[in-house]
Order: structure tokens, then sequence, then C-alpha cells
């Protein structure tokens, strides 16, 4: 039940999640940006305390982490979940030899703690500043205590805090303190990779087996074609070959990943990855199919299973309906906001 | 899943969202300045913030498109917010679905 | 006191005249009211705060004769308040703040058109910030005043409400359909038009009750046409304003807010009062008047100064009507009220905020502040960083390439205006081996001269109301249509959170540019840097000798790059009206203790007292980036040893001339 408690505190309230799955690594230096120009699918296009969201593609295209890559003038902070900070640094360095830079592993100095829910700005703001929320998603800010990234992955307003090891006790403590007043809710990865499925938002940790590409994974945002990159080439050809595409699986009975999903009694593609979810009450997935078939509003099956496919996402986050400028925590009760399901 | 008809009513409702999903590719591009190519415009990416780009201007232009080209005047800012998330929203829209099912 | 007020004039929703508006405001008169002069059928809002008794053609016809009649209007009542028939027409200058003007025509050939029926033959400057662009404007003139360019500036504004306004306004989502509540419900805002205007003085030769103590300019750099929700932006304009009167926040006893009543600007600015007044916001009275003179436009922030001075001529302080329970992030006293409240109020702050993330925010104070001295001012010395140009011309810079900054810029959806803009600031910080680190992107500034919108935005709003009709413009495309739509995109990509402006004064819109920054950066403790130039994307009568393109410069107060062993110095300014090359020149020499004698390069016009110097008279001398382009060769004939001390000047046939003396100066580069 703890899932379930902790998912309806991200969905309505706010929570915090250890972020220790989350490889952190610090590239200092004037050729760090160069170096990032040469591995980045995605064109940077970003300046100080900016983020650019993307991936790190092998020479086959397949997607080994989802990264943020976090410019703080000559230098960048890396947020990588898919690899370790060590083999983010392994991947980087051959791309490194004739540059100006440096590699900081951050894994023990520092930790990460994830903030998210549609309140997560308002708990945000009573630790640092209310200024932060003018931070744009993609933007970051170095606050007294630790260094604030905006994110997430869940749908929800999402805040992952760099903090030095030395200082999270304390700020463990103020967020126990300030907790109080948001029904700040503990929640676990499990809790996350749920949420985010919910939400229809790649999971680096869970969903990228062998022979997948951003093309497939409905990434293509995540890159620019016509770029030198690691993968590009094979990305290039993929795309002229490419036939499957991820859907949304929706399901009142289980759902298991590898399970083959049927159109008819045609077998159209696999299903990637699957959890219950509580929001809902039914299970959801990610299902890799045959393009011809890769639409939501379809009916499928799934061993005895009825699967039907949905727009991404399978909950109308209430962070989209939450208004800085409107609303606040303490009148959730009174404030009108569309249910989280839509039957 | 399993009568013949069903199957052709699925197969009808692909052809109906393949045909709107090019139609919002278009625009997309062509209002939007969206420079991307329409196979790079995957149903499910999110327009705005980090996916596309789009901002809340661009939300603007959108909702003309929608009446202009659809006929659809949609002035519920509830209803936009949720179906502005990606191209498949934005067609669950124009068939009448404002939401996930 | 920085400058006296001796003269208002003001055409307003209430009709004309500074009697009218008192009346008006001491009636609880509703000025917001149904639209005649156009037809709103096709619109859900039919309301706003329209000059009465006017008939104005339609949009394709937009009001060209309206805007500088209510100007004019307006003007000749400061004017004839002020008596400035004694003075010297040279010595009265003209800054005309305008978000649209005619739309059609070069923004500063309105200014010159108001001029020349005035009378004003000093400098004539237009400012487009779109919605801060009259207060900007009185900004500019106490800045006029301190260089010596006039000794009585006519500054304000004027807009009118066309029927594209209108519909670019509806199209945004932000109109009320009943009269706006700001801080209150409904959210919204209503649309409104008119002109004020003020005289300031130094040294004021007819009664004066108040004075204009100080102006803050910021940028946002955040979003085209949204404010930044956490009004830090909107606070360093506020702070700049206080610092530059000399006053700590708790000298302000009464607010007078931007208060558009939208859901995302009144909280931004109730955060940023929060921030500058600390707990002493709580108690002041912040009121706007735009609940019941609509929203102005570029004329609005002067109009609610005026309104505000003419309430506390009667010992009272504006009210916000409509008020009916205040919205989250409010001010707790917003005077409620259909009519002006008695109040003893003293010293007051106004602000603005606009398209393009501009914030301008400006202190009055009443009798005791006339007569107190202006704060004692240090002036900085000032070098030119770099320089940066795009455009056919830049060969003839002989620039070397830049690392190319610009491509931390993603180019979706910029117009050619604005990409040029973009990268020749960005090569001009490149050029000075300047990156923008943390705070000191809030002590960078932007000002920019430029005439017109870009062709290639108006041409896709045109396109889009051909093939859809007015009321489904393109919204992307009308927030593009003021003149600092490109500045503040340019900001925003490269973080320049300083002073920011737009400024128009036909071909020598760029050095006036120059001249303006130059004088912030001399005088003021806020900001350390700023970008400087001009920018032209088309002109419709295509002159053969116009420059497209932009050139920009990075002048400093830190030394910055120059030939090894010197640095180079802007050691000279001047503004004049447009028959006054050669009083510019001579003044600009004056201010600089350079001798004509000492000269060895004249770049632009060619002067007679100077006839014995090397004149270099540039190819391309139209357009707003023209002169800039100008200024640029004379750095680069400084770098390369060919002069130690150079003039650069330049005219425009009706709005002013300007010069600048750039000498090479012994010193260490600290790069």
């Amino acid at each position: 039940m703890s899932v379930e408690r902790e998912l309806h505190a991200l969905r309505t309230a706010t929570t915090v999640t250890p972020g220790d799955h989350v490889a952190r690594v610090k590239l200092v230096g004037v050729g760090a940006a160069d170096l990032l120009e040469r591995v980045s699918p995605r064109a940077l296009f970003v300046r100080t305390g900016k983020m650019s969201h993307t991936l790190l593609l092998d020479e086959a295209a397949r997607p080994l982490a989802d990264v943020y890559l976090c410019c703080d003038e000559d230098d960048f902070f890396i947020l990588a979940e898919g690899l370790t900070a060590a083999d983010v640094v392994a991947y980087l360095r051959p791309h490194a030899t004739d540059l100006e830079v440096t590699f900081e592993d951050l894994t023990e100095s520092h930790a990460v703690l994830s903030l998210g829910g549609p309140y997560a700005w308002e708990l945000l703001g009573e630790l640092t500043t209310p200024d932060v929320i003018g931070l744009p998603y993609l933007g970051f800010f170095h606050a007294e205590a630790f260094t604030c990234f905006r994110g997430g992955k869940t749908g929800e307003y999402g805040y992952d805090l760099l903090v030095e090891r030395d200082r999270l006790a304390g700020v463990r403590a103020q967020l126990a303190d300030i907790g109080t007043r948001f029904d700040l809710v503990e929640s676990t990865l499990a809790t996350q990779d749920v949420a985010q499925l919910e939400a229809f938002f790649w999971n680096a940790r869970r969903q990228s087996p062998v022979g997948l590409t951003p093309i497939e994974l409905q990434l293509q945002w995540r890159v620019t074609y016509g770029r030198a990159f690691p993968g590009a080439a094979a990305l290039a050809e993929r795309r002229q070959t490419a036939h499957r595409r991820a859907v949304l699986l929706a399901s009142a009975t289980a759902l298991e990943p590898g399970a083959p999903l049927r159109f008819g009694d045609r077998t159209i593609g696999t299903v990637l990855d699957a959890a219950f979810s509580p929001t809902r009450g039914d299970w959801v997935g990610m299902g890799i199919v045959e393009r011809a078939v890769a639409h939501s509003g379809l009916e499928l099956a799934s061993g005895a299973a009825a699967v039907h496919t949905l727009s991404a996402p399978s909950i109308n986050n209430r962070s989209l309906h939450v208004d800085p400028q409107r609303h606040c925590f303490a009148t959730r009760a009174t404030d009108v906001f569309p249910p989280l399901v839509r039957r | 899943m399993s009568e013949t008809t069903d199957l052709a009513e699925m197969t009808r409702r692909v052809a109906q969202r393949e045909e709107l999903l090019g139609r919002l590719r278009k625009i997309l591009i062509e209002h939007l300045q969206l420079r991307r190519e329409v196979d790079e415009l995957d149903p499910d990416a999110p327009l705005f913030g980090s996916g596309f780009g789009l901002d809340s201007l661009d939300a603007v232009e959108l909702v003309v498109c929608l009446e202009t080209e659809f006929g659809l005047r949609v002035n519920d800012p509830t209803v936009l917010r949720q179906s502005f998330r990606s191209l498949n929203t934005m067609i669950d829209l124009v068939l009448g679905h404002a939401g996930p099912a | 006191m920085r400058a006296a007020v001796t003269g208002m004039g003001a055409v307003t929703a209430y009709g004309r005249g500074l009697a009218r508006l008192w009346d008006g405001m001491a009636a609880g008169e509703q000025g917001i009211r149904t639209i005649e002069r156009f037809s709103t059928a096709e619109f859900d809002v039919r309301i706003a705060g329209v000059v009465p008794d006017r008939n104005a053609p339609a949009w394709d016809d937009p009001g060209a004769s309206l805007c500088i009649e209510l100007a004019l209007g307006a003007a000749r009542e400061a004017y004839a308040n002020a008596r400035l028939a004694d003075l010297p027409p040279a010595r009265i200058a003209l800054v005309v703040g305008t978000s649209l003007g005619d739309y059609e025509r070069p923004m500063h050939e309105v200014t010159e058109q108001i001029g020349d029926a005035l009378g004003a033959h000093g400098p004539r400057i237009t400012v487009s910030t779109a919605c801060t662009s009259s207060t900007n404007a009185l900004g500019f003139a106490l800045d006029l005043l301190e260089q010596g360019a006039a000794d009585a500036v006519i500054a304000g504004g004027a807009d009118v409400l066309t029927p594209l306004v209108l519909a670019g306004f509806h199209r945004l989502g932000v109109l009320s359909r009943t009269p706006c509540a700001p801080f209150s419900s409904p959210a919204g805002t209503s649309l409104g038009e008119g002109a004020g205007f003020v005289v300031v003085e130094r040294r004021p030769r007819g009664p004066a009750r108040y004075a204009v103590l100080g102006y803050g300019l910021s940028a946002d750099a955040y979003h085209e046409t949204g404010p930044d929700p956490s009004g830090v932006g909107v606070a360093r304009a506020m702070r700049g304003a206080l610092a530059h009167a000399g006053l700590a926040a708790d000298a302000i006893d009464y607010v007078n807010a931007h208060g558009t009543g939208t859901v995302a600007g009144d909280p931004a600015e109730w955060r940023a009062l929060r921030s500058v007044l600390g707990a002493r916001a709580d108690k002041v009275p912040v009121s706007s008047s735009k609940s019941f003179l609509g929203h102005a436009q570029g004329a609005a922030g002067v109009l609610e100064l005026i309104a505000t001075l003419v309430a506390l001529d009667h010992g009272t302080i504006p009210p916000t009507r409509n008020f009916a329970g205040a919205r989250p992030n409010s001010p707790p006293d917003p005077v409620a009220s259909e009519v002006p409240r008695a109040s003893t109020a003293q010293t007051v702050l106004c602000n603005s905020s606009g398209f393009g993330g501009a914030n301008c925010a400006i202190v009055v104070g009443g009798r005791a502040a006339l007569e107190a001295d202006a704060p004692a001012v240090a002036r900085r010395a000032i070098y030119v960083g770099g320089i940066g140009a795009v455009g056919p011309h830049r060969a003839c810079l002989a620039l070397e390439p830049g690392p190319g900054r610009a491509a931390t810029v993603d180019p979706r959806g910029l117009d050619a205006m604005t990409r040029d803009l973009t990268t020749a600031a960005a090569l001009a910080l490149d050029d000075a081996g300047l990156r923008l680190r943390g705070a000191m992107q809030e002590r960078s500034g932007l000002v920019v001269g430029t005439t017109r919108v870009s062709k290639e935005s108006s041409d896709l709003l045109r396109q889009s109301i051909d093939e859809r009709g007015l009321r489904q413009l393109s919204a992307p495309m009308f927030s593009r249509m003021v003149l600092n739509a490109p500045v503040g995109a340019c900001a925003k990509a490269l973080a320049l959170k300083g002073p920011l402006s737009t400024v128009s004064a036909g071909d020598v819109s760029g050095l006036t540019a120059i001249a303006l920054a130059a004088h912030l950066l001399a005088t003021r403790g806020d900001v350390d840097r700023i970008v400087a130039g001009g920018v032209e994307e088309d002109r419709r009568a295509p002159d053969p000798r116009t420059i497209e393109g932009a050139v920009a410069t990075l002048l400093t107060t830190e030394p910055g790059r120059g030939v090894p062993g010197a640095r180079i110095r802007l050691a000279g300014v001047s503004l004049a009206g447009p028959a006054e090359l050669a009083a510019a020149c001579e003044a600009a020499l004056a201010s600089a203790g350079v001798a004509a004698t000492q000269l060895d390069l004249v770049v632009g016009a060619p002067v007679a007292a100077l006839a014995h110097v090397t004149t270099l008279r540039p190819e391309h001398r139209a357009g707003a980036a023209a002169s800039v382009l100008g200024f640029a060769m004379a750095v680069g004939a400084l770098r390369r040893g060919e002069a130690r001390c150079a003039l650069v000047s330049g005219e425009a046939s009706a709005s002013a001339s300007c010069a600048l003396v750039l000498v090479i100066e012994p010193g260490d580069t600290h790069e």
C-alpha cells in the first residue's frame, strides 16, 4: 500500500525521493561545452543556468542514458539515469583527449534529493526563496545549501536538489520541518518508476533493450539530425527502416513485460514495460508495436487480456492545472481541478 | 477484440488518426516554424517546454489553427492544457475526446 | 532634485486636458466604455478606455493622424503650462514614448512631426519599449538634462487603440469583458489609449510643484510577452529608480502600480514590491489607474504618473476601481474605491512593464524634493570593450571571426532582425572576451536603435490576417509588432538583465543608443556594461546606402581590449537637435576635454570646423545601424594605430545630431 500512498502524494501534494540512482558528474574547464557538442545528439543551445534534455547513444544508436546537460558558465553538470557516474565519465573521456576538461564524479561528495508534486514549487519556495516560481522548466540555480535543477519525469513539478553530503542532514531536517505543511511523503524509486510509466516518460533503467533507438521510443525530440555524434550514422539508417513505435497501454488485467501484443489475430508487437497504476486502478505499460497500428484509441490483446492504447500521458496531471500565481497548497481543497483520470 | 467488424473499425480509426497526425504535423511546421521534418514529430512527444519547445504564444496560435483548420472552437483553458500535451492529445481533441480515455 | 515638472498635459479616456482628468477621477467616472470608433462585432470584448469624441479610420489606414493629434493635444497643454515659448527652440528636446506609433510609418517620423508642430528643435528621440515607452521616455529626459543636451525636455507618450491592437490582445486572451479589476476579480486587463506629456527642467523658470527624482530600467530576459513570475526583473527597475533618486525604500508613501489586472502580471509586480519595500509594502497604498483609464499601452506610464500628480494636487491618491475582493498575491491596501482617497503622500513610485520584458520605474517627489539637491553623481570613465557586426558590410570592419556564441540560441522562429541583433551583440561580447557570469548578467544592459519592426514578422502577421481574419491573427507575430521585440529577445538570449531600451532617431538611431547607454554607464552604480548598437531589417523606401543587419558595441566601465598597452575610451558624448551637428561635435569635444587640433580622424558627416582632420564618410550611411558602423570603423582605426583620437558623428535630418569622441588612453589592458 505504500506505493499507493506515495503516488497519491506525488499526484496531489508533494514527495521527496532519494536520487541515488541519478548519476552526477561535473565537467570542469573550457573544453566542457566542446566535448558535449561532440557527444550530445541534440544541438546544445544552452546558456548558463539552462539544461538540455537529451540522451547518450551507443554506436548502434541505442540510448544508454537519459541525461540533463546543465550549463554552469564554462562548466557543465550532468545528471544521468541509465549509466553510473563512472560509466558516464568512461563514455565521455575518449572524446575529450584534445580538450581542456576534467571530470568530477560527484557520487561520493553529493547526494540527490528529488522533490515532486503539484505543490513542489511551493515547498521549494519555503526551502529557498519564493523567487523559485520564476525558475523555468529546464533551468537551475545555486541555492545556499544545494543546486536546484528543475526537470521532472512524472508530469508533475519536479526539482532535483544536488546536495553536498555534509549538508544533507541539514536539508533533510529542514524538509521534514517544512514538509509537514505540504503533506510531504517520502517516496521510493519503485514509486517513481510507476509514476514515470503513468506519464509515459521513457525510463532509461527499464526500457532500453537492444534494438530500440530514439526513433522507436518516440524520443526524436531529444535528437537534432544532421549533427555528428556517437550513433548518428546508425540513427540515420534506422530512420529509413524503422517500422515500430512505442505506445502507451492500459489494461484491466495484469500486463507482462515480454508478452506479445495482438491486433486481431496478428501479433504486432510486445509489452516492454508494465506496472499497476493505483492512480488509475488498472495496469499501464509501454508496448513496442508495428507503426501501422502504433496509434492510441485501439483495442489490442495480450494473452487473454484486453489491452487498449492511450494518448500519453495516462493521467491528467494536476501540476498542469496548478498555477503558482493563483493556487497554493493551503487552498487546494477549495480550488477546482479536473479529475486525475478521465473515464 | 475478436470480431472482424471490430477489426474493420480499428483499421478505420488508424486511418483517421494517421490523416489527422499528418495535418497537425504540417501545422506545426508551417504555422509554428518548427524546423523539423514530418517524421521527426513523434505523436506522443511533448509539444511544450523541452519537447518541440513551443511556448504560450505558440499555444495561442495553435488555438487559431484548430479553429481555422478543423472548425474547432475551444476556449476552456483546462481542456486546452490537457489537449496540447502532444500530437496524440490534439488528435483526441479533434476527434472529440478531450483527455485520456 | 534632478528635474522639476514645470508643465503637464493629458488626453485620456475622460477627454482632453488635466482639468477633465481630475473631474473624471473625482466624480468616479468609468473611462472604460463600449468602443464606438470601430466595429467590435467579431470580438468577445468590446470595451476600452478610448478617447471620447474622436472618429478614426479603420485598420487599413490606422489612425496615423490620430496618434499625432492626441500627442499634440497633450504636448501643447504641457508646453503652454511650462511657458516654453521663452526658450530657444534648439534648447527644447522632445522624447516621445510610443509602443506602436502610427504602425506603418518609421517610428521616429511620428516624433519628428510632433517636434515640428510644437517648435521643439532640440534632440527628438523616440522610445519604443512597449508598455514602458513613456515612462522610459521621461527617464531619458532626465539624462538629456543632465548631459546638457537641452534646457527643457517635453517627454511623454501617445498610443492609439486600433482594431489591430484590440485583436492582438483579444487573441492573447488577456482582456476582461468588464472594466478591469486589478488585484481583484475577474482577472484580465482593459485596453486604452491617450497621450500624456510633462515638461521637465533643471532650473525651472516658472512655478513647479513636483520633481522627478530618478528612474530605473531593467530586463526580465524571460519571455516575449509574459512577465517573470518571480518579479525579480521588476524589482531591479524599482531598486534602480530608488538608487537614482538617492532614496531608501522607506521614503515611498504611495505606489502607482502597472497593475494591468492580468493573472500573470499583478502577482509578479506585487512580489517585486514586497522584495523592494519589505514590510513597508503591506502599509503603502498601491493602486492601479488602469481600472478607470484602461491600459493606454505605451502612453500608460506617463498618463498614470500625471493622474497621480493631478490627484496629489488635490490632496488625494488615485483609487483602484472595480475592486471586489483580493486575488492571492495582492497588495493589502489597493485603495479600493470608486473615487480618489484623501492622502498626504509626497513621494511616489510609478512602475511599468511591457512586452519584451522591459521594466521601468520612476520616483517623483513633492515640494520638499524640489528644494533638495540632486544626489551627487560620480562620473565613471567608459571604455569600448568590443564590437560586433552582422550583414554585408561586416567585411569593412575586418573583424576576426568570433567563436559564434549565438549558437547558444535556438533560432527557431526568430525573425531576421532578432537573429542579426543577437549575433552582433554576441560577437561584441566575444570581441571583448566577456562571458556574462551569474550576477554580471544583472549589471549588463542593452540599448538598441532601430526604426521599424521586422518586415519578415509584419508580413507574416499581415498574411495571417489576410488568410484568417483579424480575430484570428497570429499571436506570435503580433507580439513582434512592438519595436523592442528583437531587443527583448536578444536580452533574453544573451541574459542581459540590466537596463534595456529601444530608441529611434532615424539614421542616427544607433549612435543615439550608444550616447544614451554611455550616460547610463557613466552615472549609475548598478550597471557595469551595456551592449549598444543599431539594427535594421528592411526599409520600405529602399535607399541604396542603407545597411541591413546589425552593428553593436560593448561599452564598459572596465577597461577592455585595445592596442597593446592602451585602451579606447569613450571620452565625450553629445546629443543635439537635428540641425545642430556642428554644435554636437563642439559639445562632444568639450565634454571629452579634447581640442579640435588633437583629433586625427573624423568618421561621419563632414563638419566645416573640422575640415583639417582626415574625414571618413562611410558609403553606407542610411538606416539605424549605419551610424554604429561608423563608430565601429573608428574603433578599428584606433586599434590598428591609424589614429589616436577620433570623432564619430551622425545626423538624421529631422531627429537629432550626435557626436562621440574616442581616444586611445595609455594603460594596462586587463584581458
